[in-house]
C-alpha cells in the first residue's frame, strides 16, 4: 500500500501556510522579536506567531476559545488550513487523528493569584485555599492543562471521531502512528501533527533551566496522510516505513533534537520542531530519513 | 458506520488485514496494581469480589474546609529494589506517583517470572518497551507557596518530576527496557490507549514484550478544588462510602482516586519459548473520539459505541461472545446514560444479556490509571469466573437500561470480557481480554 502526503497546514513565526515558512527559511530571515513578558530574562526574544486569531473561523461555538491553550489554537489553525482544502471530503470515522503535544503549563501560572491567597506567611495552607484561594481559582484550569484537550478540540470542531491518540512530548511519534494506522487498515486517511507554545514566562524559564539556550517559540503543523488510491489532491510526498529504531525512544521532552536551521531562525518550538524539520526537508526535495521513516518528496 | 464503511450493528464485520501486519498474538504474562482497595493485585481483587469500599475521608491534607472532603486514597506502600538507581530515578521514585508505578510494575514483572537470559536478551536487542498512560505531575503546593513568596523558580529537578514521562522513564530503568518508551496523555483514556499501543507494537514485531499501564495521583488540594468547581465530584461528604454509585438514580458525581496498573504483554512466541504462564489473551483494542464537547459525553453514546465496535472487530468477536463489560461507569449524571446507550448501540439485542458493572463504585476514579486497572479486573473476571458487582447501585437509573450486576458478585464462567475507558476531551478506549486456550 502506498501512503502519500497531500496536504500540509503550518502556522509558525514565519506566518500562516507553507509559502511563508518555505520562503522565510530560504531567505534566511530571522523572525525572532521582542516579547515584553520575557523582559526580565537574559533575552526577551521569542518566535511569536503574529496573528493567532484565524483559528476562530473553525470553531463551532465561539466561546470554546476560552478553553483553548495557545497550543490548541495553533493546532486548530494548522488543521484548519487542510480543512479549507479538503474538509468536506474527509470521512469523519475513517479519518484518524494523532497529535504530539507538549507539556502544558503547570497550574501555578494562571492559578498564581489563588496560590498566593492560599498562603499564610509564605506557607501553603489548605484552609486558606478553601476560604480565600478557591474564589480566585480559574474553574476551567484543570481542563485546560490536560494535554489531550488539543485532540479533543480538533475532534469536536472538525467533527472527527475515528482512531486517535495524543502523545506527550514525542515529536515525530504522531506521524509514525498515523502511518501505521493506514498500513494496518484502521484508517484510510489520517490527520497528524504537533503543536506547542513555549513563549510564556514560565515555559521560557523552564527551557533555560533545562539547558535549551534557544529563544522560545510557538508553532503547529498538520499533515494529511492518505492511501494513494483515495488521495484527495496532488501528491506532495510519499511515505515509507522501514521499521523501528531504538533511538526513537530518546525523543523525550528533555532530549528532543539537536539545534538546526529552523531553531536559529524562529526559536525552539518544542515537540513541533522535528515535524517542522521534516517539512523543511520535504519542501527542499529528495528523500528524508527519520529513524525508520522515509519520506520521498515529489518536488 | 464502521471504519470499513459498513453499517454498524450489533453484529460486527471483521476487518481483513490485507497488509500482513499485526499477525502476532499478544498474551498477558504479568499484572500488578496498587489501588485504594489494596497494595497488590490479589488484595484488590479479593476486596472487589467482596464488594468492599476504598473511599473515605481525605487524609493526605486537611480537607475539612473543602466542599469535597473524601477521596479514594491508596495506603502507604514501602518499596524495595531501587536503592542502586541514579539520583534522578531516586527522586522520581520518592514521589507518590513514582512509588505507585514502581510497585505495580515490579509486581507484574515478578509475576511474569522473566528469567535472566531472556531479560538480558531483551535489553541487548531492544525487545522490551514501555508505554504508560500518564498526565503531567503537580508541584508540591508548600514548595510553590514558598517559591512565590521568595520569587524563586522551580529547579530543573522539580521540572523533571512534573513531566508526564517521569513514571515511564522510571519503569524503563527498573526493567532495563531499551526498546521504545512512550507516554500517552488522553486523560481518563490514557492507560487504555497505552495498552493498545503496546498491543500494536508487539503485533508489528517491533518488540517481544511491552510493559504497559498507567498511573495517576490526583488527590491534592488543587485538583480537589478544580474538579469541585467544575461540579464533577460527588459532594456526599456525610457518607463517602455511598458516594460512588454508577448507574444509580441518585448518583451525583465521581470520586477522585489514585493508583497504578501495569501489564506485561508478550508475543505468544516469546511467552511460549520461555515457558511463561499465560494469564490471558489481549485480544482486541478500539478507540475513537466523541467529536462532541470537551466536558460532556454525547447523549447517544456514539463515541463509546464506536470504540466498543472497533474493539470487537479487532478481537474478531461478536457481541454475544462477550461475557462481561467492566464499564467506565464514573457515577456522573452524564457519563452513565451515555455509556449505557453506547452499549445498546454496540451490543444490540445482546444488551439485556451481557452483565455490566463499574468497579469505580468501590475504588473511585483512578483517571489515567483506570483503564489499566480495570483491564486487569476484566482479566481476573475471565480467569476466576467472578464478575464484581456495582456497589451502591440501589435503584438503577431507567436511563441506564443495561444488565447490571447488583448486590453480590456474579459467579459465572466467561470466555471474553470488555473494559471501557472514556476521557475528558472526548477520547474513548476499549480493551477486550480473553481466556487463553492454547
Amino acid at each position: 500500500m502506498a501512503i502519500v502526503i497531500t496536504q500540509v497546514g503550518v502556522i509558525s513565526p514565519f506566518g500562516r501556510g507553507i509559502d511563508p515558512f518555505e520562503q522565510g527559511l530560504a531567505n534566511g530571515v530571522c523572525v525572532l522579536s521582542e516579547h515584553p513578558p520575557l523582559q526580565h530574562m537574559d533575552s526577551s526574544l521569542a518566535g511569536l506567531v503574529a496573528s493567532n486569531k484565524t483559528f476562530r473561523q473553525y470553531l463551532k461555538r465561539r466561546k470554546a476559545a476560552k478553553l483553548m491553550t495557545p497550543a490548541a489554537r495553533l493546532a486548530m489553525d494548522a488543521v484548519g488550513q487542510i480543512w479549507d482544502a479538503v474538509g468536506m471530503r474527509l470521512n469523519p470515522v475513517e479519518t484518524g487523528l494523532f497529535f504530539s503535544v507538549g507539556r502544558e503549563p503547570p497550574d501555578e501560572g494562571e492559578a498564581e493569584d489563588a496560590l498566593i491567597a492560599s498562603s499564610i506567611d509564605g506557607t501553603f495552607s489548605e484552609e486558606a485555599l478553601a476560604i480565600h484561594g478557591r474564589s480566585l481559582y480559574p474553574p476551567l484550569l484543570p481542563l485546560k492543562t490536560l494535554p489531550n484537550l488539543i485532540l479533543g478540540h480538533l475532534s469536536i470542531h472538525f467533527g472527527l471521531c475515528g482512531e486517535n491518540a495524543a502523545w506527550a512530548g514525542e515529536g515525530i511519534q504522531s506521524f509514525i502512528e498515523g502511518v501505521w494506522s493506514i498500513l494496518e487498515g484502521r484508517s484510510t486517511r489520517v490527520l497528524v501533527g504537533a503543536a506547542d507554545s513555549l513563549v510564556d514566562l514560565g515555559q521560557a524559564r523552564d527551557l533555560k533551566r533545562l539547558g535549551i539556550s534557544a529563544s522560545p517559540a510557538e508553532a503547529a503543523v498538520a499533515w494529511l496522510l492518505e492511501e494513494e488510491s483515495v488521495a484527495t489532491g496532488p501528491v506532495l510526498a510519499r511515505v515509507e516505513w522501514n521499521g523501528i529504531d531504538r533511538k526513537m525512544s530518546e525523543d523525550s521532552f528533555l532530549q528532543v533534537s539537536k539545534p538546526h536551521t529552523i531553531r536559529s531562525k524562529m526559536g525552539y518550538c518544542g515537540v513541533v520542531e522535528p515535524q517542522l524539520q521534516l517539512l523543511n526537508r520535504v519542501l527542499q526535495g529528495g528523500v528524508s530519513h527519520w529513524h525508520g521513516l522515509m519520506v520521498h518528496s515529489n518536488r | 458506520m464502521t471504519k470499513n464503511g459498513q453499517t454498524s450493528t450489533a453484529n460486527t464485520t471483521f476487518k481483513s488485514n490485507t497488509q500482513g501486519w499485526g499477525d502476532r498474538e499478544v498474551v498477558i504474562t504479568g499484572v500488578g496494581m496498587v489501588t485504594p482497595l489494596g497494595t497488590s493485585t490479589m488484595e484488590t481483587w479479593k476486596a472487589l469480589c467482596a464488594g468492599e469500599n476504598g473511599i473515605g475521608p481525605i487524609t493526605r491534607f486537611d480537607a475539612s474546609t473543602f466542599p469535597v472532603q473524601f477521596a479514594a486514597e491508596c495506603k502507604d506502600i514501602d518499596i524495595i529494589g531501587h536503592e542502586e538507581f541514579p539520583e534522578r530515578f531516586q527522586r522520581i521514585v520518592s514521589t507518590q506517583k513514582g512509588k505507585l508505578a514502581f510497585s505495580a510494575a515490579q509486581e507484574a514483572w515478578i509475576m511474569a517470572c522473566v528469567d535472566d537470559s531472556t531479560s538480558s536478551r531483551w535489553t541487548a536487542e531492544g525487545r522490551l518497551g514501555v508505554c504508560l498512560g500518564s498526565e503531567a505531575g503537580r508541584p508540591d503546593l508548600a514548595t510553590v507557596a514558598t517559591q512565590l513568596k521568595h520569587q524563586q523558580l522551580p529547579s530543573v529537578e522539580d521540572l523533571d518530576l512534573l513531566s508526564p514521562r517521569a513514571p515511564a522513564d522510571l519503569v524503563s530503568k527498573m526493567l532495563n527496557a531499551t526498546g521504545p518508551v512512550s507516554v500517552v496523555s488522553t486523560a481518563c483514556t490514557s492507560s487504555s490507549q497505552a495498552i493498545g499501543e503496546g498491543v500494536l507494537r508487539i503485533r508489528r514485531g517491533e518488540v517481544d514484550a511491552m510493559m504497559v499501564g498507567g498511573v495517576d495521583v490526583l488527590v491534592d488540594p488543587i485538583m480537589v478544588t478544580g474538579f469541585s468547581l467544575l461540579g464533577a465530584l460527588s459532594t456526599r461528604n456525610e457518607a463517602p462510602d455511598k458516594a460512588s454509585r454508577p448507574f444509580d438514580k441518585d448518583r451525583d458525581g465521581f470520586v477522585l482516586g489514585e493508583g497504578a496498573g501495569m501489564l506485561l504483554l508478550e508475543s505468544l512466541d516469546s511467552a511460549r519459548s520461555r515457558g511463561a504462564v499465560i494469564l490471558g489473551h489481549l485480544r482486541g483494542f478500539g478507540c475513537s473520539c466523541n467529536a462532541y464537547r470537551i466536558t460532556d459525553s454525547p447523549p447517544d453514546g456514539r463515541g463509546a459505541a464506536q470504540s466498543m465496535i472497533d474493539a470487537l472487530q479487532d478481537a474478531r468477536l461478536n457481541p454475544e461472545d462477550i461475557g462481561y463489560i467492566n464499564a467506565h461507569g464514573t457515577s456522573t449524571p452524564m457519563n452513565d446514560p451515555s455509556e449505557s446507550r453506547g452499549i445498546q448501540t454496540a451490543f444490540g439485542e445482546w444488551t439485556s444479556k451481557v452483565p455490566v458493572s463499574s468497579t469505580k463504585s468501590m475504588m473511585g476514579h483512578l483517571v489515567a490509571a483506570c483503564g489499566a486497572v480495570e483491564t486487569i479486573v476484566s482479566l481476573l473476571a475471565v480467569r476466576e469466573g467472578v464478575l464484581p458487582a456495582t456497589r451502591n447501585l440501589d435503584t438503577p437509573d431507567p436511563e441506564c437500561a443495561i444488565r447490571h450486576i447488583q448486590g453480590e458478585a456474579l459467579r459465572t464462567d466467561i470466555e471474553h470480557a470488555m473494559s471501557n475507558a472514556f476521557g475528558f476531551g472526548g477520547s474513548n478506549g476499549t480493551i477486550v481480554v480473553s481466556r487463553w486456550r492454547s
